[in-house]
C-alpha cells in the first residue's frame, strides 16, 4: 500500500517538475538566445516574460488536433506519447541529493540510455505515420544520427564507471568526492557532451528537424498538444542528459555550503546553459559532417580513452 | 595520423573561439528598444509641421503673413489673424494644419520669412483613430504654456474686420 502511495506521489512530482522545467526551459531558451544576439527576448508577460511560455502553452492547448488524410492513425497517435513517456522513466535514477534517489538501480544510467532509445523508435513511428516526405526524411536522419551517437556516448562513459567500479548513481557520485571525473576525464566529458546534444537533437546536431529544409522534420504533421508533447520531449531530453552530465562529471549533488539538491539544479542548469549557448553559436551540420564526426572523431577518441584509462588503472594497481 | 590530430585540435580551437565570441556578445547590452516606452531621437525627419519655439522668449516665431498659406500645394494650412487691443497689431489666434492632406513638401518652411515652421522630428508615430486628431492646432502647446504672445487681448473681429481673410483651410 505504501509502494503505490509512493509510486503516485513520485509520479505526480516528477510530472509537475517536467512541465514545470520545460516552461522555465523555453524561456531560458529564449533569453539566452536573444542576449546573444544583442535582443531582449520576451519581456512584457510576467516578470522578465517568465510567463510568456505558459501564455504560449495555452495558446497550444487551444489549437485544433489535425489528423493527416493519408495517414497511419493509430501510430499516429501513439508517436507523441511513444517519445515522451520514456523520458519521464529517466528521473527514476537521478540522484538529487544524499539518499534523495527514487530507485539506486544497480545499472544506473544505463537505464536511462536503453529507455529513451525508446524515443527513436518514437520519432520513426511519427515520420512514417505522419505520411509526409519531411516528415520521414527527418525520422530517418533521426534514427541514422542516433544510432551512430549511441556508441560515443557510452564509450565515453566507460572511462568514468572504469574508474569508479561502478554503474550505480550514488556510487558515481561517491566516487567523485576528493576530484570530478570532468578533471580526470576530461575528452570523455567533451565527447559525452557532443554525443548528448546529438542524442537530444539539439543544434548543431539538429538535422532531423532542420527547420530550413525539412519543414520542422519528424514533427511537421503534428499541431495542438501532440506537438507540445514533441517540445516537452525535447526539452526534458536536455534535462536528462545535463543531469547526467553532472552525475558522471562534474560530481553530482556534492558541494559546499548549500544543500544537495540546489547543488544538483544550479550544476545542471550550468550544464543547460553551455547546450543553449552551443546552439546559438554554431551553425547546423551537414548529414555527412555529421556522420564524419561520429566516426571519424567520437568514437575513434572515445575508444582511445577507454584503453588509455584502463591502461594507466592497471599500472597504479 | 599527426594531420588527423592537427584538424582536430585546430577544429575544436575554432569551435572555443566562436564560443567566446558568443559570451562576449551575450554580456553585451541589447540594443533593442522597447518601442512605445523608448524612443530613439530622429533628426531631420520629416515630421509633421510645427511652430518652432523661440529660445530666448519661449514664443512662437509667426508673424501671420499669410505666406506659408500662399505656398501651400495641397493648402492644408489655415490661419486667423486679429488685431490687438494695445498697440493694434496683427495677432495671430488661430494656426491649423490638416495633416490628412499634408504632403510635407516643406515649401512652407522654406518660404517663411521668420523662420517660424519646423517639421517635428521626433513626432514619427502619428497614428489616429479619428480625423480629427489629425487637423493639428499649432498654437495649442503655447496656449497651453501661457507664453505672452498668446495672452494679448484682440479686438474682436467682427468689430474691426472690412476684410476678413476667409481661410481655405481643412476641407
Amino acid at each position: 500500500m505504501t509502494e503505490l502511495v509512493k509510486i503516485i506521489l513520485f509520479g505526480t512530482l516528477v510530472a509537475l517538475f517536467v512541465s514545470v522545467n520545460a516552461l522555465f526551459l523555453v524561456w531560458m531558451e529564449r533569453k539566452v538566445s536573444a542576449r546573444i544576439q544583442l535582443r531582449r527576448g520576451p519581456l512584457h508577460v510576467g516578470w522578465e516574460g517568465l510567463l510568456q511560455t505558459v501564455a504560449d502553452a495555452v495558446k497550444l492547448v487551444s489549437k485544433e488536433l489535425t489528423l493527416p488524410k493519408e495517414g497511419d492513425k493509430f501510430l499516429y497517435l501513439l508517436a507523441p506519447a511513444l517519445v515522451f513517456a520514456p523520458l519521464l522513466a529517466a528521473f527514476l535514477v537521478l540522484p538529487l541529493g544524499p539518499g534523495l534517489v527514487i530507485r539506486d538501480l544497480n545499472v544506473g544510467f544505463l537505464f536511462v540510455t536503453s529507455l529513451t532509445n525508446i524515443t527513436f523508435i518514437g520519432i520513426f513511428i511519427a515520420g512514417w505515420s505522419s505520411n509526409n516526405k519531411y516528415a520521414l526524411l527527418g525520422s530517418m536522419r533521426a534514427v541514422a544520427q542516433n544510432i551512430s551517437y549511441e556508441i560515443p556516448l557510452l564509450l565515453s562513459t566507460m572511462g568514468v564507471v572504469l574508474i569508479a567500479g561502478t554503474l550505480k548513481m550514488s556510487g558515481l557520485v561517491a566516487a567523485q568526492e576528493k576530484l570530478w571525473f570532468a578533471a580526470l576525464q576530461p575528452a570523455a566529458f567533451l565527447i559525452f557532451l557532443c554525443a548528448s546534444l546529438a542524442e537530444a537533437n539539439r543544434a548543431p546536431f539538429d538535422i532531423p528537424e532542420a527547420e530550413s529544409e525539412l519543414v520542422a522534420g519528424f514533427h511537421t504533421e503534428y499541431s495542438g498538444m501532440r506537438f507540445a508533447l514533441f517540445f516537452l520531449g525535447e526539452y526534458t531530453a536536455v534535462f536528462i542528459s545535463s543531469a547526467i552530465a553532472t552525475t558522471l562529471f562534474l560530481g553530482g549533488w556534492r558541494g559546499p555550503l548549500l544543500p544537495g539538491p540546489v547543488w544538483f539544479l544550479l550544476k545542471t542548469y550550468a550544464v543547460v546553459f553551455v547546450v543553449m549557448w552551443i546552439r546559438w553559436t554554431f551553425p547546423r551540420l551537414r548529414s555527412d559532417q555529421l556522420m564524419n564526426f561520429a566516426w571519424k572523431v567520437l568514437i575513434p577518441l572515445g575508444i582511445a580513452n577507454v584503453f588509455l584509462t584502463a591502461v594507466v588503472l592497471v599500472f597504479l594497481k | 595520423m599527426f594531420k588527423y590530430f592537427k584538424e582536430i585540435l585546430s577544429g575544436f580551437w575554432s569551435l572555443v573561439v566562436g564560443m567566446g565570441i558568443t559570451l562576449r556578445y551575450l554580456t553585451k547590452k541589447p540594443v533593442t528598444l522597447i518601442y512605445p516606452k523608448e524612443r530613439l531621437p530622429i533628426k531631420r525627419f520629416k515630421g509633421p509641421i510645427a511652430f518652432v519655439t523661440d529660445g530666448k522668449t519661449g514664443d512662437h516665431l509667426c508673424i501671420a503673413c499669410n505666406a506659408c498659406i500662399k505656398t501651400c500645394p495641397s493648402r492644408c494650412m489655415s490661419l486667423v489673424a486679429q488685431k490687438s487691443a494695445v498697440d493694434g497689431k496683427r495677432v495671430l489666434t488661430d494656426f491649423k494644419v490638416n495633416y490628412m492632406l499634408c504632403s510635407l513638401c516643406s515649401l512652407c518652411i522654406d518660404v517663411c520669412p521668420t523662420d517660424a515652421l519646423k517639421h517635428d522630428d521626433p513626432n514619427y508615430d502619428m497614428v489616429s483613430l479619428t480625423q480629427k486628431d489629425l487637423v493639428m492646432d499649432l498654437l495649442e502647446p503655447f496656449r497651453a504654456k501661457g507664453t505672452p504672445l498668446t495672452q494679448i487681448p484682440t479686438v474682436p473681429a467682427a468689430a474691426v474686420a472690412p476684410k476678413p481673410a476667409p481661410p481655405p483651410g481643412p476641407a
